[in-house]
């Protein structure tokens, strides 16, 4: 192997081979073969309960709240959260949701599902509306407002992760109808089906470290950040 | 901040002195290990309502709404006596070292939840409190993440008791004669200490909420930079992990500057 180059500053990493014919200066390839954290984040959203190993992934956590959702036919209804918890993965600008009926004590606690469609539980909702090198607060933010407008209604449910009080509806409407007839306690009460617990889903998502050479691990990143 | 390194038959090489000193000619498989290990320690579960962090992940700031707190205060020479404080939102900076120990920990009241850079800060007047806002902490012990620390760090302040060890804040407050809510009430030629938290308990949790008088002011801003001066000394270390935060922390004050203006 010839001699080669990286070159890293705080933003930038810049990666040259010995004839100079390959350079690339792409943020985002440093970030990913260093583990460097996001641009540096301003004030937080008060949701946030975790944060992953090199700050790529955030727990959010709000507590319950009426929220008016679309059913995907040009209604809306107004449902009783309980609490609600979004993990943000940065690397893939995702998120998933959970509930629970209480607030986080631990990292051991069971978490619940969402009846959600099942294209929302993986991979995930997407984040349409940050760039890639946003600041970390403004993605947090961009989650937590994404979430608010989930179309609940537009897709038939996976019956397998609804409430107990809720197991007669499959139809995203008529299923909304039902949830608003929900009051508060029903709600904490609504018989939620697990999804195990937090510790155990953080590990399911956790990336895979970093192997093989740094400069395979460089073009491989390089070469699919250009291909975004 | 901008460092060099390539790799020469599976070793690594770098063009700065004081990293080539030490870390020239190391296994590429070792420095993959040691690039992994860069950035921010998983956080453990973190109390609501955290803020601020940093790059590091050993400084973080995190606020707590208005609540009614009993303190015990302990004067030279006489009995401890607690007073039961309406507390306005308050605001706590923190600063790890090495195994999550509370190293540094200052505490604002703030006149609500923090919103942006220059929102006011103020600094309690409470006994213990160094003139730069800092508390006068007890032995800390290691926590196992930044989590467990934030918890001993709300601890410190509130759990450990007060003495007169520092008196300045409580003092200037009764100079100043700010808040002037509590102050006003204060009857005596020469009000001490105790005088003051003994007015400051008659006060309900609305009236101290609005009180904008605070006696010592700053903003959240001017906190974070201050915080910054320590995070490089947390990031002195002269590894290569240690350059590659330091990038990082240029890039945040540049994020910083860039916000402020």
């Amino acid at each position: 192997m010839g001699k080669q180059h990286i070159e890293l500053s705080p933003r930038v990493l810049t990666f040259t081979d010995e004839a100079g014919e390959r350079s690339y200066a792409v943020g985002q390839v440093a970030r990913q073969l260093l583990g460097l954290p996001r641009p540096p984040n301003g004030i937080l959203p008060a949701a946030v309960r975790w944060i992953g190993p090199g700050g790529r992934r955030w727990l959010l956590e709000r507590p319950g709240r009426r929220l008016r959702v679309d059913d995907g036919t040009g209604e809306s209804h107004e449902i009783l959260l309980p609490f609600t918890l979004l993990l943000v993965d940065l690397d893939t600008n995702r998120f998933r949701c959970w509930c629970r009926p209480r607030q986080l004590s631990s990292l051991d606690d069971e978490i619940y599902h969402l009846p959600l469609p099942a294209s929302y539980h993986d991979p995930g909702v997407t984040l349409p509306r940050v760039s890639a090198d946003s600041a970390v607060d403004q993605i947090l933010n961009a989650a937590l407002a994404q979430f608010d407008s989930i179309a609940w209604g537009r897709y038939a449910a996976d019956s397998a992760t609804h409430p107990e009080a809720l197991s007669g509806w499959d139809v995203g409407p008529e299923l909304l109808l039902a949830w608003a007839a929900l009051d508060a306690v029903s709600i904490m009460e609504a018989g939620w089906r697990s999804a195990g617990t937090l510790s155990e889903m953080l590990a399911q998502q956790a990336a895979p470290p970093a192997t093989g050479s740094v400069f395979e691990l460089l073009e491989q990143t390089a070469a699919g950040a250009a291909g975004r | 901040v901008s460092i060099s390194l390539w790799i020469e038959n599976g070793k690594v090489n770098f063009d700065n002195t004081r990293l080539a000193s030490r870390l020239t000619g190391i296994p590429e498989p070792a420095v993959l290990a040691h690039l992994a290990k860069v950035g921010l320690p998983a956080s453990g579960l973190l109390p609501p309502a955290v803020r601020w962090i940093s790059p590091s992940g050993h400084q973080a700031i995190f606020e707590r709404p208005p609540q009614i707190r009993t303190i015990q205060v302990t004067e030279p020479g006489a009995r401890s006596r607690e007073f039961t404080l309406p507390l306005p939102w308050t605001v706590y900076a923190t600063t790890f070292g090495d195994d999550f120990v509370l190293t540094r920990l200052a505490v604002y009241a703030s006149r609500g939840p923090l919103q942006t850079l220059e929102d006011s800060l103020h600094i309690l007047p409470l006994l213990n409190v160094w003139t730069d806002g800092h508390f006068c902490l007890p032995k800390q012990t290691a926590n196992k993440n930044l989590g467990d620390g934030l918890a001993a760090a709300y601890q410190a302040v509130w759990s450990s008791g007060f003495n007169f060890d520092i008196t300045d804040h409580p003092n200037i407050a009764i100079h100043c004669k700010h808040p002037n809510l509590i102050c006003r009430s204060l009857s005596q030629a020469s009000p001490g200490v105790m005088d003051f938290y003994a007015a400051w308990e008659q006060l309900s949790l609305a009236e101290i909420v609005r009180v904008t008088d605070w006696a010592s002011v700053l903003n959240l801003g001017q906190v974070i930079n201050h915080l910054g001066v320590y995070e490089e000394q947390l990031l002195s270390d002269t590894g290569l992990e240690g350059a590659l935060l330091r990038a990082v922390l240029a890039a945040h004050r540049s994020s910083l500057s860039r916000a402020a203006s």
